[in-house]
């Protein structure tokens, strides 16, 4: 696929990219926590979002003992390693941070960052009990909060017309997406999920009118093709955990192995493409509605109530799944619960669910983590025979 | 005279009084998986070592813990259904109106006192948490005991389908997590007010909108106990609630904390929360025994001020707990005596100037009791949102109760208290210089595999260097 190749090398160039935009005075605004920080609003007050989503590399966990503890989650001390180590270019290249309040993680990702860094940062409330009268408005407060923020570090306002022209340009991202991903609700899905993910962190990456372009280009290439796995494919869903940018080992493993990934809901690792956002109105009313109401409820937003978990058993028939994995970062112990109450429902269903868990270490456990899946997808394509 | 009628000895009882509790209290120790081993452990061991028990007052004050524990397992007649909230949550004026309103309603903090009482006296909190581990928090995730403790005791059918849990999201995701675990495995309703955790590092934790939210979120949940419980909280409720608070404060909280001033202070760590923390708790059992432990405890501790009697000899280095001490392993306490520290005051319990100030500001001008319990907790200072904040709480209570070391408790499990606990040592050590250790310790249980040996290691060498400090610092005066 070239024009998947093509938007690949954003993440290659983003360091660059983004030394030169610094040196033209444009600031950087890193991003911490699960997707609730309009990148929309960034770019209208004429700075650079950079969602921090980097993962995977053991090394980043090893960088961040000096500042963390150990049961702090998997993901989060990465960020913490790429932030405080200073050899993760584009973690090297932030003005300010923005840090979501929202799961505690995040928030002391922040509070480490500050104390060691220095780096000037805004927590963004997102309350955790969005049933609640006043939860909306008081992430609306936030938001005007931090447009106030941003406006002041580049002397730029952003105005309702700059939030419009961001808020269409994201829809017609996710739209995108969106369409993407329910190719994968073919019997033979043309892209598996190996790749959408990766196609998905590019978006955290690349330049938004440049991929929205070159999604359109992957889109139609998509649109027309065969389908590239075939029709008795294993379908399988990854849950749970966040998949950082870099994380890929999981799904290359599932899909070697046979199965092909048509759904995944990763707790903010991946953009959420569903909802969007109005574009008539107060900009940033409907941003607040998209942002903190609209997505996919995650494992934060008390109570669960049986919204969260039959969310789950809805994307399994959605994209008529075979089987779940769970992929489980070590410490996220919210996600663990969360995989104890799904794979509950999945029994019920009669979908088999696999557990893995990762501290960034399944590469150096190859051998064995191929083996487990590997018999996984042969246990699905029995259950699959079976009904 | 067996191990039952030792234990209520032990615990204040008066003999009339034990013989009528008596069978309440083994049937209420059977449900709550209390053997009798357990119980011969805690009255030949456990409690004499770590417990001043030769003060008629702290018994009694044991007493009013161990009928709450009792409570959770065996309802009175009259008490048909139950509401719970999690530590920390201040449930003493949260959860006092709510019993008020209708006596019939139990009201607990059963995690809580599980591990107050359960774990700590007769070291059987395991038995929950294994049980929670069996069912959904995963082992090697590592979740807090405390949670597992709440989530256990329903597993294991000792607590029942409840009615009304109106949870407390104030400063960790692991204990509102834990409640929905709760729900899928009974059907317990739950409600979750919560705090935005939004203050900046060196941000002002009263800040109005913050405050203001967690204040409507807290009344948020009343509503929702009124409705499931069929009950009306009304502004009387409310008042007494406040009453008794300031009540509380007046006749427990600030005496104690003043005796405690005194060199040696007369009682230890594991006293010192017992005494002080029913003005936390929901008592169900009501707060009379604690009113009157107190005034016999008070006057105990007058005398021993009086004639320079303490838990240590005097000039003994004085060092705090950051966080709480680990009550799950109480001879911890007797342990740091051994090596020669007083490691009897708690971050959490202590108030300094800036705090003692606040906390009259607040109790003075309440007008609404939920205002009022979200200023509280933004004051407590490990339960805060500012760490800029906690640290000038921390640098008060080490220059008022003169502080010489910090055991700034690193409980692993726990994200939230041990991700500011690095943080706030590194604070303490750079910018007042007295010595911290962050040991990893389960402030709530006491799991067999604890090891014992290596934590007395680390305290000894912590507690030569804190001599050394001490010495050191009053040389350069
Ligand atoms: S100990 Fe920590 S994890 Fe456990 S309930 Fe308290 S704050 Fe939450």
């Amino acid at each position: 696929m070239e024009a998947m190749e093509r938007l690949s090398k954003c993440v290659q160039e983003r360091p660059a990219e983004l030394k030169r935009l610094r040196d033209g005075g444009i600031k950087v605004i890193g991003i911490v926590g699960l997707g609730y920080v309009p990148e929309e609003l960034i770019y209208a007050s004429a700075a650079i979002p950079q969602r921090l989503i980097k993962g995977g590399q053991r090394e980043a966990i090893d960088d961040s003992r000096e500042y963390c503890h150990g049961s702090f989650s998997t993901f989060h001390k990465a960020q913490i390693g790429y932030l405080l180590s200073g050899k993760e270019p584009v973690y090297n290249s932030l003005d300010y941070l923005v840090v979501e309040s929202g799961d505690w993680n995040s928030e002391m990702v922040g509070m480490y960052v500050y104390f060691y860094r220095k780096l000037p940062t805004t927590w963004l409330g997102v309350p955790g009990n969005p049933e609640f009268d006043g939860a909306l408005s008081y992430y609306i407060t936030g938001l005007g909060r931090l447009r106030d923020r941003l406006e002041e570090l580049t002397g730029s306002k952003a105005s309702e017309e700059k939030l419009r022209e961001y808020i269409t340009l994201y829809n017609e991202m996710r739209d995108l997406l969106k369409n993407i991903s329910y190719l994968r609700k073919h019997p033979s899905p043309p892209i598996g999920g190996l790749d959408f993910i990766k196609l998905n962190h590019y978006s955290f990456y690349c330049e938004p009118h440049k991929y929205v372009d070159g999604l359109k280009s992957v889109y139609a290439e998509l649109k027309g093709s065969e389908g590239e796995y075939p029709a008795d494919a294993p379908r399988i869903a990854i849950f749970g955990c966040p998949i950082a940018q870099s994380d890929y080992v999981l799904p290359r493993l599932i899909e070697d192995a046979g199965g092909v990934i048509v759904t995944e809901e990763l707790s903010g690792g991946i953009r959420h493409y569903e909802a969007n956002t109005k574009v008539h109105g107060d900009m940033m009313g409907n941003l607040a509605h998209r942002y903190y109401l609209g997505r996919a409820r995650d494992v934060y937003k008390y109570p669960w109530g049986d919204e969260l978990p039959s969310m789950f058993t809805r994307l399994v028939d959605d994209y008529h799944v075979d089987g779940v994995i769970w992929y489980q970062l070590m410490y996220m112990v919210g996600n663990s619960m969360l995989g104890y109450v799904v794979s509950k429902r999945m029994k019920e269903k009669g979908i088999p669910m696999m557990t893995i868990q990762s501290e960034y270490d399944l590469q150096g456990r190859l051998e064995s983590n191929k083996t487990r899946i590997e018999t996984f997808i042969e246990v699905v394509k029995q259950y699959r025979k079976r009904r | 005279m067996d191990e039952y009628d030792e234990l209520l000895k032990l615990c204040g009882f008066q003999p009339g009084e034990a013989r009528e509790y008596k069978p309440t209290l083994k049937k209420g120790l059977d449900k709550l998986l209390v053997t009798q081993d357990d119980v011969k452990f805690a009255v030949k061991e456990r409690l004499p070592k770590c417990w001043s028990l030769h003060l008629e007052g702290m018994r009694k004050i044991l007493g009013c813990w161990l009928r709450e524990y009792i409570r959770i397992a065996v309802p009175t007649p009259e008490e048909t259904r139950i509401c719970h909230t999690y530590f920390p949550q201040p449930g003493m004026a949260y959860l006092h109106p709510i019993k008020l309103a209708d006596p019939t309603i139990q009201v607990s903090i059963p995690d809580f006192i599980a591990s107050f009482v359960g774990a700590a006296f007769f070291n059987v909190g395991w038995k929950y948490v294994e049980a929670a581990e069996r069912e959904g928090c995963a082992i090697e995730q590592i979740g807090c005991s405390l949670n597992k403790i709440r989530y256990g005791l329903h597993v294991l059918g000792i607590v029942p389908c409840v009615d009304a849990s109106i949870g407390f999201h104030s400063l960790c995701d692991d204990a509102a997590l834990s409640d929905q675990l709760i729900h899928e495995w009974d059907g317990t309703k739950i409600w979750t007010p919560y705090r935005v955790r939004d203050i900046p590092f060196d941000g002002d934790p009263f800040e109005e909108i913050n405050i203001k939210y967690f204040a409507a979120s807290l009344e948020d949940g009343h509503r929702k106990a009124e409705e499931w419980l069929g009950i009306e909280i009304t502004p009387e409720h409310k008042n007494e609630a406040v009453e008794l608070l300031v009540e509380l404060s007046i006749k427990t909280f600030v005496p104690l904390l003043e005796f405690m001033k005194a060199d040696p202070a007369p009682l230890n760590a594991n006293d010192l929360a017992y005494a002080l923390l029913p003005i936390a708790m929901a008592m169900d059992t009501g707060y009379d025994y604690t009113f009157k432990a107190h005034e016999i405890l008070q006057q105990e501790l007058r005398t021993m001020v009086d004639e320079g009697k303490g838990v240590v000899p005097k000039g003994t280095p004085r060092v705090s707990w950051r966080i709480l001490h680990p009550w799950g392993c109480p001879w911890l306490v007797p342990m740091c005596h051994e090596l020669g520290i007083s490691a009897d005051f708690e971050e959490g319990f202590l108030l300094g100037e800036m705090q003692l100030n606040k906390s009259m500001e607040i109790q003075m001008g309440a007008t609404d009791l939920y205002v009022m319990m979200a200023q509280i907790l933004a004051m407590v200072s490990v339960l805060g949102t500012s760490i800029e904040y906690m640290f000038r709480s921390h640098r008060d209570h080490i220059r008022d109760y003169k502080i010489d070391g910090l055991i700034s408790t690193g409980y692993r499990p726990c994200r939230t208290l041990e991700g500011h606990s690095l943080i706030l040592a590194r604070m303490i050590e750079d910018r007042i210089g007295i010595p911290c250790i962050t040991p990893d310790v389960d402030i709530y249980i006491d799991r067999g595999d604890f090891p014992k040996e290596r934590m007395r290691t680390l305290l000894e060498t912590f507690a030569d260097v804190v001599k050394r400090s001490k010495v050191q610092r009053s040389e350069q005066g």
